[in-house]
């Protein structure tokens, strides 16, 4: 929706409140304020004609000044146009180009156009901004302002904007507010891995450490056990069901190699960095290398975070949906203060996401974990929480990002002070992990991001199990 | 910050004029006072701008600020409520003491030194008058009053505080006062326009730059400006107004072009001086009481010199010239009959009164001659009233007809752009080029012939505003869409064709009168014909 209105008495400031002599709205202008200037003068060179004609000679014309300017963007704003134009972009690229069309409909020169129009493709520059001299009258301008997009994957918006402009003179200005926005589109890229190893499906009857060639749902029955969240209605044995109190759902046997699932940590405690430059997108790029490399060898995939369930399956089409789903996933904010300025923190959420986590997914499949390194309280809890699920008999796969100097790049001073204290305890946390893993039975593998690396190379060897 | 010089310059110019037309002093005085002035305002502009500049930046470095929504939601003093986000505080809230500068004995020290530069500038360097000197206080106050200067809106106030001094002070009687009007009122605009674009590329922290599409914006005001100044001081002061002097300069050299009285009266007395000393010459010794006379004879010719130097623009120099003449005739007839006793000088003094009685005959009949010359010339200055009246007439006219001129250019364009609105393909032409070569069926009733125009005129508002995967919607609904908002011949057809599609399928209306029949016709031929010229 766009709403357009010309400047009236109640856009400038007037400080006639607590009298003071700068505070006069004309002397305090640290904004540009000629409209109520040059109406004030008109009407002191108006009254003053009343005294002697000589001054009509100066009033007159500029009172038809004043009219021709107003009527022209008056009319100027009922037929302007402004359109964006925005591409479809992969991860790779690092520009992005964005184009703002204009048409001007009235019969004069529309200047000084002051376009803010919001970005989420860059974090350092949330707000496009842009200055036309000069809008021609009865013609259409397109302008393309190249972003720099360091955002990650997932749909982004450009917009809403906001645009202001004035007539030839600079007296009269316009101002548009533009709600409509437009959808970027950043396709992931997903980078091969090494295969990683996985404990084979107990259910399936051809399973083994090579890759089955048959696809389907199998015939032959399994089993019966009770109805869960998520199982179809077409697999419930009503003779059975309706002899006991509860749903009785079959299972047959499955054709699958091994039960996947990829667990994102997505607690913002445990993520640091911004945009192409955090943890979490480094993270999400490590399980869609992973997703990928284990679906062509028969394998189910699932995934599981604290705000959505997908189970697994196997199958092109699973794939892109679970694709999908991650480009546009972002941290979940469990509570409102960062981790740096809590000393103490509620485990209620960490228990709640463990528990959920032993209820839906079965016992056989691998976990895959993974989150950011970052030493402290809520981390120390977390993997005391899976030492707990692996002595609940799941197999656990722990993978973790980190990088400091990589994630420096575009955060705040604030949070550059709250990293550099971080990085002092590393060494110290990895220690201490490797060895709660060791005797705990978990894998582990670290994710080090580093420019002297090579991208590609870094996610060929994540999931690389540290000895 | 280079190319700020010439919005300095500009603003200067400006400030000078201003500064000078309290002053109103002579023309020739003028100039020279100006450029003193100029010299001056540049110099405290350039002392000022630095630290408004300085100033401005520092309102606008906040990067916070800057990358955040607040100025997204609120800046330039404009409140924006988007998607019902609260403000946050309003720009204008920064402390003022931040900006209040802290060096006040500087301050205070340049407005002192401002001062006596600019008393004993005009003290020495012009040497002016003590009057001058009690009047120059008003031109030291705008000059303090730039100093002062520290937020970026009070160089905008200037403008108008000058604006409404010039107003005030400066009285326009002649040509050249009337140009300096003008373009102190061309320079106002012109200021306005510069500052402003400053203003609003500094935002962006973007470098000023002059543009041709500058000055192009500033033309329109500027137009109007003059002409309706010019009209106003025409209808306030009849004879007085710019035209009016206008047209006498104009007439001037036709009035001129009669110089056969001027000349009679010269070459008379050229002769009568020739003559006069031919006869001091023969007279032995002259007595210190002649010497009085020649005395007053020297007078009378230098006061004929001086007429003769004006030209006689005036009526009443001839008159004047005429009457010195007979006066030096009467002295010279004086001084002779004082040596008339001496019996030696009667041959002569007899041979100079028949010379006399010949120059009086002769300048008989040339007044004879000037009377006639007079009825001629009267003539003539009736035929030039009638033409100053006309040529006044005409100045109006053109003035009228090219204020009527340039609005009617501007209405006339409206209609041209409103149908050129499309930038097609050569895939949408080759379409409408299909659609519109159809064969029209014969239409046994009027129902029939709508549903066909309507739906043809539907294919064609496809094609024109949306592609081929999109979806049209009815003819009646597209004016109202929100992807067509705005004025469009083609879209108020479209709705007028809707409507009686709409009143036949809808409330069944079958009879129809002639004159809803013919619109809808009309309206089918006329956009049609919008379209084929498109293609």
């Amino acid at each position: 929706m766009k709403k357009s209105r010309l400047d009236s008495w109640s856009d400038y400031p007037f400080r006639l409140t607590g009298f003071k002599l700068q505070y006069l709205f004309i002397v305090n202008t640290k904004f540009f304020f000629p409209k109520p200037i040059f109406i004030v003068s008109l009407f002191l060179i108006g009254s003053a004609s009343i005294i002697s004609l000589q001054f009509l000679k100066v009033f007159i014309p500029l009172l038809a000044v004043y009219w021709y300017q107003k009527y022209q963007v008056q009319k100027s704003i009922q037929g302007f146009k402004f359109d964006l134009e925005t591409p479809e972009k992969s991860k790779e690229n690092s520009n992005e180009n964005i184009s703002f069309k204009f048409k001007n409909p009235s019969n004069s020169t529309l200047s000084n156009f002051l376009i803010f129009t919001k970005n989420e493709t860059n974090f350092s520059k949330k707000i496009i901004t842009n200055f036309i001299e000069s809008l021609p009258p009865n013609k259409k301008i397109s302008k393309i302002v190249s972003q720099k997009m360091n955002n990650g994957m997932g749909i982004k918006n450009v917009g809403p904007s906001v645009i202001s402009y004035t007539d030839g003179i600079g007296l009269n200005r316009v101002l548009i507010e533009d709600n409509t926005a437009k959808e970027i589109k950043v396709y992931p890229l997903v980078y091969p891995t090494k295969k990683p190893k996985v404990f084979p499906d107990l259910a399936s009857p051809e399973f083994g450490l090579f890759d089955t060639h048959i696809k389907g749902n199998n015939v032959n029955f399994f089993s019966t056990r009770e109805y869960r969240e998520g199982d179809s209605l077409n697999r419930i044995n009503w003779k059975l069901s309706l002899k006991s109190d509860q749903i009785i759902v079959n299972e047959f046997e499955s054709n699958i190699n091994a039960s996947v699932y990829a667990v994102l940590l997505d607690d913002k405690r445990l993520h640091y960095g911004e945009g192409k430059f955090s943890s979490l997108e480094y993270s999400k790029d490590a399980i869609l290398s992973l997703f990928h490399t284990l679906s062509k060898g028969n394998n189910d995939i699932g995934f599981f975070s604290s705000q959505k369930f997908i189970q697994s399956k196997t199958g092109q089409a699973h794939l892109n949906a679970l694709e999908l789903f991650l480009a546009n996933l972002d941290t979940n904010t469990v509570e409102n203060s960062i981790a740096y300025t809590r000393k103490s923190f509620s485990s209620h959420e960490i228990n709640l996401l463990f528990k959920k986590i032993y209820f839906h997914l079965p016992k056989e499949s691998n976990l895959f974990f993974f989150c950011g390194l970052v030493p402290g309280g809520v981390l120390d809890y977390y993997i005391k929480q899976l030492c707990d699920q692996r002595r609940r008999g799941y197999s656990i796969h722990l993978v973790m990002v980190y990088g400091f100097k990589n994630f420096m790049k575009n955060t705040s001073s604030e949070e550059k002070i709250w990293l550099s204290n971080l990085e002092k305890k590393l060494d110290q946390e990895i220690l201490t992990i490797k060895e709660i893993c060791r005797t705990n039975g978990i894998k582990l593998s670290f994710i080090h991001m580093d420019s002297r690396y090579n991208y590609d190379y870094v996610l060929k060897e994540s999931f690389q199990i540290e000895k | 910050m280079k190319n700020d010089a010439k919005i300095k310059f500009f603003y200067a110019l400006y400030t000078a004029i201003a500064m000078t037309s309290v002053l109103s002093i002579e023309h020739s005085k003028f100039v020279a006072f100006f450029v003193f002035n100029f010299i001056m305002s540049l110099l405290t502009t350039h002392l000022i701008w630095q630290k408004s500049d300085r100033n401005f930046s520092q309102i606008y470095s906040s990067p916070i600020k800057y990358s955040d929504l607040d100025i997204f939601n609120n800046y330039a003093g404009f409140e924006i409520q988007h998607d019902n986000i609260i403000q946050s505080e309003s720009l204008s809230e920064f402390e003022y003491a931040e900006m209040v500068n802290n060096n006040k004995l500087k301050n205070i020290l340049i407005k002192v030194v401002i001062i006596i530069l600019y008393v004993a500038g005009i003290k020495f360097l012009l040497n002016a008058k003590l009057d001058i000197l009690a009047r120059v206080s008003t031109p030291i106050a705008f000059l303090v009053f730039i100093t002062t200067y520290r937020y970026w809106g009070m160089w905008i106030l200037g403008l108008f505080v000058y604006l409404i001094s010039f107003t005030a002070f400066f009285t326009v009687k002649t040509i050249f006062s009337y140009v300096i009007a003008l373009f102190f009122f061309m320079l106002f605009f012109l200021n306005m326009a510069f500052l402003n674009n400053w203003y609003w590329k500094r935002i962006l922290k973007q470098n000023f730059k002059f543009t041709p599409s500058q000055f192009k914006s500033v033309m329109p005001s500027i137009i109007i400006f003059t002409t309706l100044f010019c009209l106003t001081d025409y209808i306030i002061e009849d004879e007085k107004s710019l035209f009016s002097k206008l047209v006498e300069t104009l007439v001037k050299p036709v009035q001129n072009k009669n110089h056969g009285h001027k000349k009679m009266l010269e070459f008379l007395n050229s002769e009568m001086d020739s003559e006069i000393k031919n006869q001091l010459q023969k007279i032995p010794d002259l007595k210190l009481e002649d010497q009085s006379i020649l005395d007053q004879l020297s007078e009378i010719s230098q006061k004929m010199e001086t007429l003769e130097q004006r030209d006689f623009s005036f009526d009443t120099d001839k008159e004047k010239y005429q009457l010195l003449l007979d006066q030096k005739k009467d002295l010279f007839k004086v001084a002779m009959s004082k040596h008339n006793p001496d019996g030696d000088l009667k041959l002569e003094t007899k041979k100079l009164e028949d010379l006399a009685n010949e120059i009086n005959s002769e300048v008989n009949i040339r007044k004879e001659r000037q009377k006639e010359l007079q009825k001629l010339e009267r003539e003539q200055i009736q035929r030039n009233i009638k033409l100053k009246n006309w040529l006044k007439r005409m100045a109006i006219l053109i003035g009228i007809i090219i204020i009527i001129i340039y609005f009617l250019n501007q209405l006339m364009k409206k209609g041209k752009i409103l149908e050129e609105d499309f930038d097609l393909t050569d895939s949408q032409k080759d379409e409408l080029n299909q659609i519109i070569s159809e064969h029209e069926p014969r239409f046994s009733n009027f129902s029939d012939e709508v549903d066909y125009k309507y739906k043809k005129a539907h294919a064609l508002l496809k094609v024109l505003y949306f592609g081929e995967h999109s979806y049209a919607p009815p003819a009646m609904v597209v004016p109202i869409h929100d992807n067509l908002a705005g004025e469009n011949k083609v879209r108020i057809l479209a709705a007028q064709l809707g409507v009686v599609f709409n009143a036949i399928h809808f409330s069944s209306q079958k009879n129809f009168k002639t004159h809803q029949i013919k619109e809808f016709r009309h309206s089918y031929k006329a956009l049609i014909s919008i379209v084929k010229r498109q293609v």
